[in-house]
């Protein structure tokens, strides 16, 4: 109801009626005085007979409007909020008046106040978590070392984090967003060509693709996934990009082919051994017994070799696997060296070797695992013996200064070229040496005795002369 | 007369099987000639002619590979048949080696010597060759 009347308040429409029948009253009271004064009665009293009652009126009327005025505020404040201005919290009033309805409504007012800033603080809140919650989701897909990159239908990029930035060698964002993505791929990455690069190209579904940066693994090789983006509706929005950096993965995958065909290279040659000699012995009937002898011995020779493989083989995958520990207790330096002596003597004493040993007079205890660093040490001199030719020396000696224990490996072997010191102890690695290809290595042996060095806190080092000799020098920390 | 014994080259690093193989070999009537490694085998093929090679692939100094491509292009004998035994496992392309040299068969250690001998036979005599492949020995 907009009707004028209804906009005037209630107080002002009750004295507005009053004055209309005050005013009916007053003319009604106006024509009889008249009338009267016409006959020449009350003709003194006529003034008086206007005067009086316009005065009583109006007096009513300012009375009336005295008692009206609480009221009148408050129908004020709620025809404003009747057209909607008074969803501002400033828009209703508190009245000063100490009357009850005053009391009463400033109350209210001071509830629906009270509501209205809540609401304003919520609101402010909300949209400083909402920022809050999309910062820490920037921050997450930013801390991913993946390259996350979202394409729209054309393949577009519209986001990308920042390591897909780094692996595309893109500076900002900017840069990259609204650039097509297999383009900028096909840029950085030029092996990806043909239909590799069609692939990529077309439609949004899954797809995964590995990519290398050239012929060397080390170069760098990445994985591309891509996964249609989906919208509210499970409609397909565009595409999802991951970038990987597979390359130490690649390597370890490659080093463990190596491993794998160099370990099947090392059994198939005792195995072909074995397999030739029983064959021949079944086979040829015109061999005799001395000979026969030879061909059994081989084969138990080549069966030893096979053993001693698988075992190195062991020792190596459980130092791979971090399973090598040590039991360490109090050594006794004098007693495992002649321990060690024992075990090597008969293969020294085969090629006709000297074979010497020297310990200071006084040696300090050391804790160490003793099965271990025997046999680190039987290995060093194992190789020492296998690599001198006949006739020769190899030397253990034992020198201790105030922080460290040191077990010297010397013989007056064939020595070790200066290129092939770096890669001694490697996995499986074999000197290139004419004169050691007949000899049987695992190629294990030194990466074993490394390894068991490092657990030891200590170091295994090489020097070496080629037709002079070599010089392995195992040394432990004393503390 | 008694045909003269056909000449074989064995090439092999492993010298414990190299002597086992030449035993069988002498034994089944070839005149056998013993390489240490790759280039020893390719001073053998430059000064004699043989009737059949065996040959290692990973050897010391020249490689199997290195003496297939000297036997096939520095020497240019297309004719020669050729055996390789190898150490190797499938890390290697075979069938591409076989074809690229012309390698009459491809054995993986641990090889059978009977088999050897026999695939020997077959390519120096083609006429005993198995019923398997008649048309290969009459043409």
């Amino acid at each position: 109801m907009n009707s004028p009347a209804g906009n005037l308040s209630f107080t002002r429409r009750l004295i507005g009626h009053y004055l209309v029948f005050a005013l009916a009253g007053l003319l009604a009271c106006i024509s009889i005085v008249m009338v009267l004064a016409l006959r020449g009665e009350l003709l003194d009293l006529a003034g008086m007979a206007v005067v009086v009652p316009l005065v009583v009126t109006i007096a009513g009327a300012f009375a009336l409007q005295r008692i009206a005025h609480v009221n009148s505020k408050i129908e004020e404040q709620l025809q404003r909020i009747s057209v909607g201005v008074a969803s501002q919290a400033g828009a209703l009033v508190r009245l000063p008046d100490a009357a009850p309805v005053s009391h009463g409504w400033n109350t209210l007012v001071q509830r629906v106040q009270d509501e209205l800033a809540l609401a304003a603080l919520d609101a402010k809140l909300g949209t400083f978590a909402g920022t809050l919650q999309q910062q820490r989701w920037e921050q997450t897909v930013n801390s991913v070392p993946d390259g996350i990159i979202a394409c729209d239908r054309g393949g577009t990029v519209t986001h990308a984090n920042q390591s897909a930035r780094q692996i595309l060698n893109i500076g900002g964002e900017a840069k990259l967003v609204g650039r097509n993505l297999v383009d900028v791929l096909e840029q950085r990455f030029p092996s990806l060509a043909g239909p590799a690069l069609e692939d990529l190209r077309e439609g949004a579904g899954i797809l995964s693709r590995e990519i290398r940066q050239g012929e060397e693994t080390a170069a760098g090789v990445w994985r591309v996934l891509r996964t249609p983006l989906l919208g509210e509706t499970h409609s397909v929005g565009g595409s999802v990009w991951v970038l990987r950096d597979v390359t130490q993965q690649k390597l370890a995958d490659d080093m463990r082919q190596q491993f794998v065909t160099a370990a099947t290279h090392e059994l198939r040659t005792p195995l072909a051994n074995i397999a030739a000699y029983a064959e021949t012995l079944t086979s040829l009937h015109n061999i005799d017994a001395e000979k026969q002898k030879g061909f059994y011995n081989i084969i138990r020779g080549e069966a030893i070799r096979l053993g001693r493989f698988v075992d190195d083989l062991l020792n190596v995958t459980r130092m791979e696997a971090g399973g090598l520990s040590l039991v360490r207790s109090e050594v006794e330096v004098e007693r495992l060296v002649g321990e060690i002596t024992e075990k090597v003597a008969p293969q020294s004493q085969q090629k006709q070797l000297r074979f010497e040993t020297k310990l200071p007079p006084k040696l300090p205890k050391v804790r160490a695992d003793k099965d271990k660093l025997a046999a680190a040490i039987v290995n060093l001199l194992g190789n020492a013996i296998k690599y001198t030719p006949e006739g020769g020396w190899v030397k253990l000696k034992v020198e201790a200064d105030a922080a460290h224990l040191r077990f010297v490996v010397e013989d007056s072997g064939i020595g070790i070229a200066a290129d092939e010191l770096p890669k001694l102890c490697q996995k499986f690695f074999r000197s290139r040496d004419s004169r050691v290809q007949e000899l049987t290595v695992s190629g294990l042996g030194l990466a074993f005795t490394q390894e068991v060095a490092r657990l030891h806190g200590g170091a295994l080092s090489v020097s070496s002369e080629l037709n002079k000799g070599s010089q392995f020098t195992l040394s432990l920390p004393l503390a | 007369m008694k045909p003269a014994p056909r000449r074989i080259l064995v090439a092999e690093d492993n010298a414990i099987l190299l002597s086992v193989l030449h035993l069988n070999l002498e034994d089944a009537g070839y005149a056998v000639t013993v390489a240490r490694n790759g280039r020893e085998a390719l001073e053998y093929l430059s000064r004699d002619t043989f009737d059949l090679l065996i040959t290692d692939y990973q050897m010391p100094d020249v490689s199997g590979g290195d003496l297939l491509r000297a036997v096939r292009e520095t020497l240019h004998n297309r004719e020669l048949p050729i055996i390789l035994c190898s150490g190797k496992g499938l890390e290697l392309d075979f069938a591409h080696l076989r074809e690229r040299w012309q390698l009459a068969r491809v054995f993986f250690k641990p090889f059978s010597v009977r088999e050897v001998l026999a695939c020997m036979r077959q390519l120096l005599n083609p006429t005993v060759a198995p019923a398997a492949a008649p048309a290969l020995a009459s043409g």
